[in-house]
Formats: C-alpha cells, sequence, structure tokens
C-alpha cells in the first residue's frame, strides 16, 4: 500500500512540473504571438496543447494505476498459491525446522498420502541470522568509507571514489556469488578448516567451506555499498551551519564528525542500514551459490570451539525457492516454496514501512522537519 | 592471334573435363546393374538391402525403412506377421495378404507384403498409407525416393532437464537442414518444469530424465510417456581417494550416512562427504531409486548430505574435496574425478549394455495427450538412425525396442 500512496504522489509532483513548464512555454509563445502571428492560429495552438496536456496527465495516471495493480495481483497470487500449506500449518509453518527433508519427501510422496506439513523455522533463523551478520561487517565499514569521501579524503579523490562505490552497487548479484565460490570458499577451506574439525563435527555437518560464514561475506560486499552510498546523501544533507558551528566551539574535526555530523544525518543512515537488510534477506542467487543449501541452525553450544558454527552450511528463504525450484511441478511442494515467498514478502514490506518510520521519527526528535 | 589460341586451349579442357564426367556418370550407372538405390530424405541408403520392382510394383525393404524412419520392426516367422511399432501408431499386417491394420483400423492394399529370400519387402503403396510418407519412384535414375521427415512442417517447442538440451538442439538442427520449414526451440529449467511446461501447454514436449511420478500421472493422466534412451549414473570419488570398487551394500550405507569414514568402506580414515543433487532432479529421483530404496527400504538420503543443483556442481565439488563422493550420469565423467566400479563392474557403456551396471537413468519424451503429427514425427526422429547416431555421439546409451519396457537388472 504504501508503495502505491509513493506512486500516486509522485505522479502528482510530474504533473506539476508538466504544468509549469506548460505555464512558461505557453507565455513565450504568446509573446511571441502578439508579434506576429493572427490570433485565429493562436487560439487554434493553445487548444491543441490543451489536448496534448490532458492526454498525457491521463497516460501518466493511468500507468500509475497498472503499476499499482502489479503489486497488488502478485500479493494475491503468491498468497493464494501458497493457501494450502498456511491451511494444513499454520503457524507451524514459521516454528518447526526439517525444510530440506520435507520437501524432498513431498517431492517423492505418492497421491493418496500427501506429504502437507513444512516447517521452515530453519530458513528463517538462516535468513535473519545471514543478514544481520553481514550487517555487522558492512555498516561500520560503510558509514567509515562515507565519512572518509565525505569529509577527510582530498578534494581530488572524493568523486573518483564515490562513483567507485555507486558503480559497486550496480554489479551482477551472479558475479559476486562467483567470486564467493571461486575465492572465498576455497579460502575458508584452505586456511581456517582442518581434517581434524572435519572428522569432529562429521555426524553434524560437512565442513565444505560453503557455509554460514561464507554468505555472510558475500552479503555483506553486496550491502556495503548501499549503506555507503545512503550515509554518503545523508551526510551530504547536513546542513553546512552546523558544522561551521561545531568549528567555531573549537572541536577537533573527528569530534565534529562523531559528535554533529552523524547524529544529524541519522535517520538517513538508519535507512540506508534497514534497506540494506531488505536487500540482503531477498539476495538469493550469489547467496545459493557459498552457503551450502541445508537449513541447519549454527548452533555454538554444540560446538567445542564456539566458531567453529560459522562453517555450518544454511539455507535462507530467498535460496530455498531457488534451490529447490526443480519441485516447482508438485502441488504442495510448490505451496510451500510459495509460503517461503510470502515470508520474504511480508518481512521485506515491513521493513520498508519500518524505514519510513524511523526517518520521519529520527527527524523530528532532531528538529530537522 | 594469341587470344584465339588462348580460348581454343580454354574450350578444349573444358570439354576434356566434361567429356570425362559423362564418361564417368555412365560407368556409375553401368555398375549399379539393375538394383534400384533407396534414397530416404534426400540421403541414399547404401548398406542394407535394395528394393525391388516386381511386375510394375515398387517393393521397399521393411527392415531398412523401420531403421531409417525409427520404428520398432517385429517379424514372427511361424504366422508371418509384420508389427511395426511407431510413436504416433502401430502397423501390422500379414506376409500375402492384401491388408494392413493401423492403429487398429483396417485398410485394403492392392499389392500384399512379400517374402523376397530372407527379406520382406512392403508395397510402396503400404508404406505411403501406414507411415504417412510420400513414396515415389524415379524410373530414368532407378530410386525409389522416401519423403518422410521431410515433409515435417511448423514449429515445436520444448524444454526440461539440462542434459536433454545437446540432443534435441542437434537433433532439431539436423531436421531444419531436412526439411526448411521446420523449426523448434529447446529450452532448459529441468525434468519437473518441463513437465508442468507440458501441462500448461507452454510446451508441446517435454523432456525429462525419470519416470512420470505417480503425482504426476494421476493429476495430468493425458500425459503420455515415450522412452528415448538410457543413461548410466556412475558414483565418483576424488582422484586421491585409493577406493576402486564400493559393493552395493556399501554404496547405499555411503549416501545414507551410515558410513561415516571412508575406512569402513576399506579406504583410508578419513570422513566421508557425501555431495546429492536437489530434490526433484531426475538423477536425484533415479539414483534414491536405484542406489538406496532397493538395498534398504526404508533408507534416506544423509541428513548431512550436501545438496547441488546439477551433475556439473556435483563432478566439481568432488573433484575439489578429497573427502567428497557423490553420483553424475556418464556423460559428465572427465579426467578430474575418479568413477568407481560398483560389485565389480566397471561404469562403461558396454556394462550397461549388458546390462550389469546397476544403475541406470532412463530419458524420455512426454506430451499432452498421444503424440500426433509432428510430435510424433520428431519422437520418430529421435529412434531414427540418424537421431541413434546423436545420442551415441552424445554419450548417452540407445534402447534396443522402444515399445517395451525393458527389464533391467
Amino acid at each position: 500500500m504504501t508503495f502505491i500512496i509513493s506512486m500516486k504522489l509522485s505522479h502528482k509532483g510530474v504533473v506539476n512540473i508538466f504544468h509549469n513548464e506548460y505555464i512558461l512555454e505557453e507565455d513565450k509563445i504568446s509573446s511571441l504571438h502578439e508579434k506576429s502571428y493572427l490570433s485565429a492560429s493562436k487560439t487554434s495552438s493553445k487548444k491543441w496543447k490543451k489536448v496534448r496536456e490532458f492526454c498525457i496527465e491521463k497516460a501518466l495516471l493511468l500507468v500509475s494505476i497498472l503499476s499499482g495493480l502489479m503489486i497488488l495481483i502478485i500479493f494475491a497470487f503468491i498468497a493464494a498459491k501458497s493457501a494450502k500449506v498456511f491451511q494444513a500449518n499454520g503457524i507451524k509453518f514459521a516454528t518447526t525446522l526439517g525444510f530440506d527433508r520435507q520437501i524432498w519427501q513431498a517431492a517423492r510422496s505418492v497421491v493418496d498420502q500427501p506429504v502437507k506439513n513444512f516447517g521452515a523455522l530453519g530458513l528463517i533463523i538462516g535468513t535473519l541470522y545471514t543478514s544481520l551478520g553481514a550487517l555487522l561487517i558492512s555498516a561500520p565499514i560503510g558509514i567509515l568509507t562515507a565519512v572518509v569521501i565525505t569529509e577527510l579524503a582530498p578534494k581530488w579523490l572524493r568523486r573518483p571514489f564515490q562513483t567507485f562505490i555507486r558503480y559497486l552497487a550496480s554489479v551482477p548479484s551472479v558475479i559476486y556469488g562467483l567470486v564467493g565460490i571461486l575465492v572465498i570458499v576455497p579460502f575458508i577451506k584452505n586456511h581456517f578448516i582442518t581434517l581434524e574439525m572435519q572428522t569432529k563435527y562429521i555426524s553434524y555437518f560437512q565442513m565444505t567451506g560453503r557455509s554460514f560464514i561464507a554468505g555472510v561475506i558475500v552479503l555483506s560486499f553486496m550491502i556495503l555499498p548501499i549503506i555507503t552510498a545512503l550515509t554518503i546523501d545523508a551526510l551530504k544533507a547536513v546542513p553546512r551551519r552546523y558544522k561551521e558551528a561545531a568549528y567555531a566551539l573549537g572541536f577537533s574535526p573527528w569530534r565534529t564528525i562523531v559528535k554533529v555530523l552523524l547524529p544529524s544525518a541519522k535517520s538517513g543512515i538508519f535507512a540506508g542500514i534497514i534497506l540494506a537488510v531488505g536487500a540482503a534477506m531477498g539476495e538469493a542467487i550469489a547467496l545459493s551459490m557459498v552457503i551450502g543449501g541445508i537449513p541447519n541452525v549454527p548452533n555454538p553450544a554444540m560446538c567445542s570451539n564456539p566458531l567453529d558454527s560459522l562453517y555450518t552450511p544454511v539455507l535462507t528463504l530467498a535460496t530455498a525457492i531457488v534451490n529447490k525450484s526443480e519441485t516447482l511441478s508438485g502441488e504442495y511442494t510448490s505451496s510451500a516454496l510459495f509460503a517461503c515467498g510470502v515470508l520474504l514478502l511480508v518481512t521485506c514490506a515491513i521493513l520498508s514501512f519500518l524505514s519510513k518510520a524511523v526517518d520521519y521519527i529520527v527527524k523530528r526528535r532532531v528538529g530537522l522537519e | 592471334m594469341f587470344k584465339k589460341k588462348q580460348i581454343l586451349i580454354f574450350f578444349l579442357i573444358v570439354s576434356l573435363v566434361l567429356s570425362l564426367m559423362f564418361a564417368f556418370n555412365f560407368a556409375e550407372m553401368n555398375n549399379d546393374g539393375n538394383a534400384i538405390s533407396l534414397i530416404i530424405d534426400g540421403e541414399e541408403i547404401k548398406d542394407g538391402i535394395a528394393p525391388v520392382m516386381l511386375e510394375d510394383t515398387l517393393y521397399l525393404p521393411a527392415k531398412i525403412v523401420c531403421e531409417y524412419l525409427g520404428a520398432d520392426y517385429e517379424f514372427s516367422e511361424d504366422e508371418g506377421k509384420i508389427s511395426i511399432y511407431l510413436a504416433d501408431r502401430i502397423i501390422e499386417s500379414v506376409v500375402d495378404m492384401p491388408y494392413v491394420d493401423i492403429n487398429t483400423e483396417i485398410h485394403q492394399l492392392q499389392k500384399t507384403p512379400i517374402k523376397n529370400g530372407d527379406d520382406i519387402m512392403l508395397p510402396a503403396e503400404m508404406v505411403k498409407i501406414s507411415f504417412d510418407a510420400d513414396v515415389s519412384y524415379d524410373a530414368s535414375y532407378k530410386a525409389a525416393n522416401i519423403k518422410y521427415f521431410s515433409l515435417m512442417s511448423g514449429t515445436l517447442r520444448m524444454g526440461g532437464a539440462p542434459s536433454f538440451i545437446n540432443i534435441a538442439q542437434r537433433a532439431i538442427d539436423k531436421l531444419k537442414k531436412i526439411s526448411p520449414k521446420f523449426d523448434a526451440r529447446v529450452f532448459g529449467g529441468g525434468s519437473s518444469a518441463g513437465i508442468t511446461a507440458c501441462q500448461d501447454g507452454e510446451f508441446d514436449i517435454a523432456n525429462i530424465t525419470r519416470e512420470l511420478t505417480a503425482d504426476e500421472s494421476y493429476y495430468c493422466p493425458d500425459l503420455k510417456s515415450y522412452r528415448i534412451a538410457k543413461e548410466g549414473i556412475a558414483v565418483i570419488v576424488n582422484k586421491q581417494n585409493p577406493i576402486n570398487d564400493l559393493n552395493r551394500d556399501y554404496v547405499c550405507k555411503i549416501f545414507e550416512g551410515k558410513f561415516l569414514s571412508w575406512r569402513a568402506a576399506q579406504g583410508k580414515d578419513i570422513p566421508i562427504y557425501v555431495n546429492v543433487q536437489e530434490a526433484g532432479t531426475g538423477t536425484s529421483n533415479t539414483f534414491f531409486d536405484i542406489g538406496i530404496l532397493a538395498a534398504d527400504e526404508f533408507g534416506e538420503y544423509a541428513r548431512t548430505a550436501m545438496p547441488n543443483a546439477s551433475n556439473g556442481l556435483v563432478r566439481q565439488a568432488v573433484a575439489s574435496d578429497p573427502l567428497a563422493v557423490g553420483y553424475v550420469t556418464f556423460s559428465f565423467l572427465n579426467d578430474s574425478v575418479k568413477a568407481v566400479s560398483v560389485g565389480g563392474v566397471i561404469p562403461s557403456k558396454q556394462s550397461v549394455l549388458e546390462k550389469k551396471w546397476p544403475l541406470v537413468n532412463k530419458l524420455y519424451i512426454v506430451t499432452n495427450g498421444e503424440a500426433k503429427g509432428l510430435k510424433g514425427k520428431y519422437i520418430n526422429f529421435l529412434r531414427s538412425k540418424m537421431g541413434r547416431q546423436i545420442i551415441e555421439e552424445e554419450g548417452l546409451i540407445n534402447l534396443d525396442v522402444y515399445h517395451l519396457d525393458e527389464i533391467e537388472s
């Protein structure tokens, strides 16, 4: 719904812009007309302009309504497709484990006794852990990079730096996945995993390098440019007089950044972080190449060295949909995958709502608006 | 003057060449003698039995025609009964009887099928009616001309198992060359996705690497499957692994996760890392049925088994990990991994043909409803001599008969 409202607002804005331009242009034309043209041609051209404006306005309205409808249709379609699994499981779908085993059984089950029970708790935990883990790595790095780019770097370096970060954001996700499987996974396997560890945990999980930590590293690379770019925007939006006031009071540059700039850019930074979490949760292709594909729950208590639980293979909601897509022809299996889609959509919708809310609340508290 | 001489020499050379060509042509025609050449879809068939002309009727060799048009051919000596099984029709007739039975519909014939020496010969008219082919005789060249695949016109959309794509694409390329009016597109997406698309009418044909599941044939009774080829599934280990042979019980226990160390299978004392393929893939289902369920009724894949999306990824995973074990189809075997023998049988095409190799996967083509017209002809093409050659070159194994289910060892 928020999407539709924002679409409507933007639509009004666009129309206004059109209107203003039109008025300006008309003034120009009418002044020309007064000089050289007959009044008859003047009225006809005016009429034509009006018709054109009407057409453009209605076309824009139609387009915005259509795109809003599209979202609604997608929501309705996914909800209808997933209804079977939610009917059979209810809330248990989000609170029980064992998704991969259940999908396998359901894909092989006979018609008379379909497997209806699915539990996606492992996927939900996997999704939360990987995206929060990625956030822990990339939020500090991203914010500090933004500070360096806007405040500390020499002036001639700032623009290329910024272009570079923006370019990173446009790299397709499958490239990150390739780098992950060809560089990061072998690196983890060769440098951190030993044969003793592999022997010790063989009945618990296989340490092949495709793991939770590999997923976190790949994801943090992916969301770093989002956080950095939005933080740069937020820092640039801080009024110049704040900084000048801080310097006038004798603050050191570092103190100015920590005490003045970052707090006043807080709302933008939070919005960027939440957007990044949303992107991380929805990421499928790159992750599915590196995280192993078994919905385990990393459990430090079960490992003699808690850090070893980082090498657990996990599965997230989005990667489950990609990896198990071979089973889409089954009735309940496809329904279960759509149910994963519903969980993803709901979390992402909540997150995008949250980012708007945080933006609003923080701005109001700081007194920018 | 000089120019005139040049022209004269040139003219002489040209006339020499032309006369030589004619001479060779005549020599060739004389060599052939009275034999009639058989041309199927523009290609001359040289091996085998030649057509004969008796009492102004052209007779075609049944075996050769069936082989090149992709039909199963059976002849029983005692009853003199000829049975021909195509994807879209069953043709039955009896030697010296003037009728033919096409899909239980009886047609009258002018001439009867005959026995010429050891060979069964069909009259041109019968081939025309029963195969729906175009048969003509060119008296000046002494050639019998059959047009079957070159009559195909229209477009097909197909999709399914990725390992089927190469075969389908090569068959389509060949068919396009034979018949310019034919066109087809082939897509991937996996066996199950192919079947779904076939049900929805998005694809005319689904290429799958497993049998139809009970679920699919129950919900969509119209789906019909046609056997095309088979392929062996090999158990692969890393090249550093000293294991060369596993018995079937070991294979089952390894993939069930009951063996945790290679020592249990008489190897080094290192853990076993099991690689399987994702749920829903043809290879995964087949391996589970033959490799695990056949040995242990309540077996399941190991809980820690690493799922991979495709044969290629399993091979890559096994090649890069000294502990790993996995399974791929024969066409994915290469030097980067080691295929172990199972129960002393070496994984090779030969052992599949001898029905000794236990892990065999079958390739099917699925259509929504009976395969008629273009679809039927496409299936017939894959079963014809040209299609069989493509399948062989792609590393798969052709079936001996298509209309009967072979009993696997």
